[in-house]
C-alpha cells in the first residue's frame, strides 16, 4: 500500500480530540482507510485533519503502531508479530477500548484486529461473574432471567471449570 | 462516552473511562466472536446485550469465519438424575494439535428431542440431522446442538416392514445460491425421496434418470453436491447436484483398485479408501472434479488395521503429517465394540488412542457454528 506513494515525505497534520497536533509522515497516515481515503478525494493536505473522537494519548499509541508497520513494510512479519504482542501488553483495559474506538474509526483493520483479540483473550475461560467485574458490565438480567439463561446454558457449562 | 470525554479534559491527562459497553455493537460481535465456544456460553449469561448480539446472523457470519475447530459431534440418551428420560449432545473439538486428551474439552449440549432409537444419520454446516431409521422409520429431525433448536420433517414415505437398517441412507446438503437445505433419503425399493427445509409440504419422489447402478447408503456433502458410491461393473462415484436436483455419476480411476469401503470428506477433499492385502488405502481427489487427480495419501499398513475391524473413518489432517481417524474396533454389523478418537503418523507408524468416551459410531465430525435462527424453519 505504501509503496504506491510517490512522495512518501509528504507530510500532514492530524489534531486530537483534545487539541493536540501531530505531524505525520503521509505513508504512514496511509495505513488508515479513513484517513487513505481522505487523502484520495483530494482534502488538501495542508489542512490540518481533526480527529474529535481521538483523544490525545490514544491518538500517538495508534500512530506508533501505523508507524511501526508502513516503515515496516511486508518484510520481517516476524519482528511486526513481536512488536504487537508487546504493543498491547501491560496496556490497562480502558486504554485498550479507546484503542479499538480508534482503530474503527480511522479503520486500521490490523490494529482493530490485534485490540480485538487482546480483549477476547482476557474474556476466554473466566466466569461470567468475573468477566461482568473486569469490564464493570452491568447485569441487566432480571433474576429470572438469569435463572432461564443459567438453566439454558446448564449443559453448555458440564466439564468446564 | 462523551460525558467521561469532557471530564478527561477537565482533568487533563486521565484516560476517559471508556468501558465495553461504549463499544458499538459491530465491535463487542467482533469480540465475542472470537472466542472458543465455551466462552462463548459463558458470555451470554453476562448481560441481555451480550446474549442478543450471540443471536445476530451478523454474529454467526463473523463466528464461523474465525475457523471454529472441527468437532466430533454425537446424540446421547439416557435418563436424568430424576430417572425419567433425557438426551444431550456431545461435542469434542478437534484442535491441531491435538489437546483432545483433556477431558474437560467435551462439551455437553442438552436438548430436547427425545425419541426412542434415534440416531444421527448425516450433518451439514453444523446442524444435525437425525432419524429413527433402525427401527420404525418415521421420524427425520433438523436441529442446531448450539442453538438449541431442533425442526420435525413431516414423515417421509413408509417403507416395507423388512427393509433394514442397512438399506436406507440419508444425505444432507446445503445450496448456497438459494440458501436452502435439503434433505435426501434413499432406500433400494422406494429409490430417492426429498425434502426442501422450509419450502416443501412433503417428501416429493425423484428419479435420478441414470442406468441401473447398486448404491452404497453412506453420502458425503461436499461443494453443493452428495457424493456416494455405487458399482456397476466397477466401482463410480455418484453425485445430486443440491441446488438443481440432478443426478450423475463419473468413474474411478482403475488404479485405485476394487474393495472400495467408504467415501469420505477430509479437509474439503473427498477421499476414499479400500482395503489391499490388509492394507488401508487411502485416496484423495486432489482437485475436485478432476478425475485425474485420484492420488494415494496414506496407507496403514496390515500389521496395525487388524485392530480396527469395525470401520475407520479419516477426519482430519494435521500440521505434523499425523491423520486424527474414528476407528471401531468391532467385527460385528452393530458396531458394538469399543469407538475411538486415534491418530496415526505414517512416518512412525504409531497408532495412538487420543479418546474414546463419549464417542458413538453415529458421531459426524463438524464444525459447530451458529446458523441465523431462522435457516432451518
Amino acid at each position: 500500500m505504501a509503496s504506491s506513494i510517490e512522495n512518501n515525505n509528504e507530510k500532514l497534520t492530524l489534531k486530537s480530540s483534545d487539541g493536540e497536533e501531530f505531524l505525520v509522515e503521509k505513508h504512514v497516515a496511509l495505513q488508515s482507510t479513513l484517513l487513505q481515503n481522505m487523502l484520495d478525494s483530494d482534502c488538501s493536505s495542508a489542512d490540518v485533519i481533526p480527529l474529535p473522537k481521538i483523544d490525545a494519548r490514544t491518538l500517538a499509541l495508534v500512530l506508533g503502531y501505523c508507524k511501526k508497520h508502513a516503515d515496516a513494510s511486508s518484510s520481517k512479519q516476524g519482528e511486526l508479530n513481536s512488536f504487537d504482542s508487546e504493543f498491547l501488553k501491560d496496556m490497562d483495559m480502558g486504554a485498550l477500548f479507546n484503542l479499538v474506538l480508534a482503530a474503527n474509526f480511522m479503520e486500521i483493520k490490523g490494529l482493530l484486529d490485534i485490540a480485538a483479540q487482546k480483549i477476547a483473550d482476557t474474556i476466554k475461560d473466566k466466569p461470567h461473574q468475573e468477566v461482568r467485574e473486569i469490564f464493570h458490565v452491568e447485569n441487566d438480567y432480571t433474576p429470572e432471567e438469569e435463572a432461564a439463561v443459567r438453566e439454558e446454558n446448564r449443559w453448555a457449562f458440564e466439564g468446564f471449570p | 462516552m462523551r460525558r467521561s470525554k469532557r471530564k478527561a479534559i477537565q482533568k487533563e491527562a486521565v484516560v476517559p473511562t471508556v468501558t465495553i459497553s461504549d463499544l458499538p455493537n459491530p465491535i463487542t460481535c467482533d469480540i465475542l466472536s472470537r472466542l472458543p465456544l465455551n466462552s462463548i456460553f459463558t458470555c451470554k449469561r453476562v448481560c441481555r446485550t451480550w446474549r442478543d448480539l450471540t443471536l445476530e446472523p451478523y454474529f454467526a457470519k463473523l463466528h464461523l469465519s474465525r475457523s471454529p475447530p472441527l468437532s466430533l459431534i454425537s446424540y446421547h440418551t439416557g435418563n436424568d438424575n430424576n430417572n425419567s428420560p433425557s438426551s444431550h449432545f456431545e461435542i469434542i473439538p478437534l484442535p491441531d494439535p491435538p489437546v483432545v486428551a483433556r477431558p474437560s474439552a467435551t462439551m455437553k449440549f442438552k436438548t430436547d428431542i427425545y425419541f426412542p432409537d434415534i440416531h444421527i444419520v448425516a450433518s451439514c454446516n453444523g446442524s444435525i440431522l437425525l432419524s429413527n431409521y433402525s427401527s420404525s422409520n418415521d421420524l427425520v429431525i433438523v436441529c442446531n446442538p448450539l442453538r438449541d433448536h431442533h425442526v420435525i420433517l413431516p414423515k417421509p414415505p413408509k417403507l416395507a416392514p423388512l427393509q433394514a437398517e442397512k438399506s436406507v441412507g440419508f444425505g444432507f446438503g446445503y445450496s448456497p445460491a438459494t440458501d436452502l437445505y435439503k434433505v435426501l433419503r434413499f432406500t433400494h425399493r422406494l429409490g430417492f425421496d426429498i425434502y426442501t427445509i422450509g419450502i416443501d409440504v412433503g417428501w416429493r419422489s425423484i428419479d435420478t434418470g441414470l442406468p441401473p447402478i447398486l448404491f452404497t447408503t453412506n453420502f458425503v456433502f461436499l461443494n453443493g453436491f452428495l457424493h456416494w458410491l455405487g458399482l456397476r461393473n466397477a466401482w463410480l462415484i455418484c453425485y445430486f447436484d443440491i441446488e438443481k436436483e440432478q443426478f450423475g455419476s463419473f468413474p474411478l480411476p482403475s488404479h485405485i483398485g476394487s474393495n472400495c469401503r467408504c467415501l469420505e470428506v477430509v479437509d474439503n477433499r473427498l477421499y476414499i479408501h479400500n482395503e489391499h492385502l490388509g492394507e488401508r488405502r487411502f485416496w484423495a481427489m486432489k482437485d475436485y472434479g478432476d478425475f485425474g487427480s485420484w492420488t494415494l495419501e496414506w496407507v496403514i499398513e496390515a500389521q496395525i488395521t487388524y485392530r480396527f475391524k469395525g470401520f475407520v473413518r479419516p477426519l482430519k489432517m494435521l500440521k505434523d503429517g499425523t491423520l486424527l481417524m474414528m476407528l471401531n474396533n468391532s467385527s460385528s454389523q452393530t458396531y458394538a465394540g469399543k469407538t475411538t478418537l486415534t491418530s496415526y503418523n505414517p512416518e512412525t507408524r504409531v497408532l495412538k488412542e487420543i479418546k474414546f468416551c463419549g464417542i458413538l459410531p453415529a458421531s459426524v465430525a463438524d464444525v459447530p457454528c451458529f446458523p441465523p435462527m431462522d435457516a432451518l424453519k
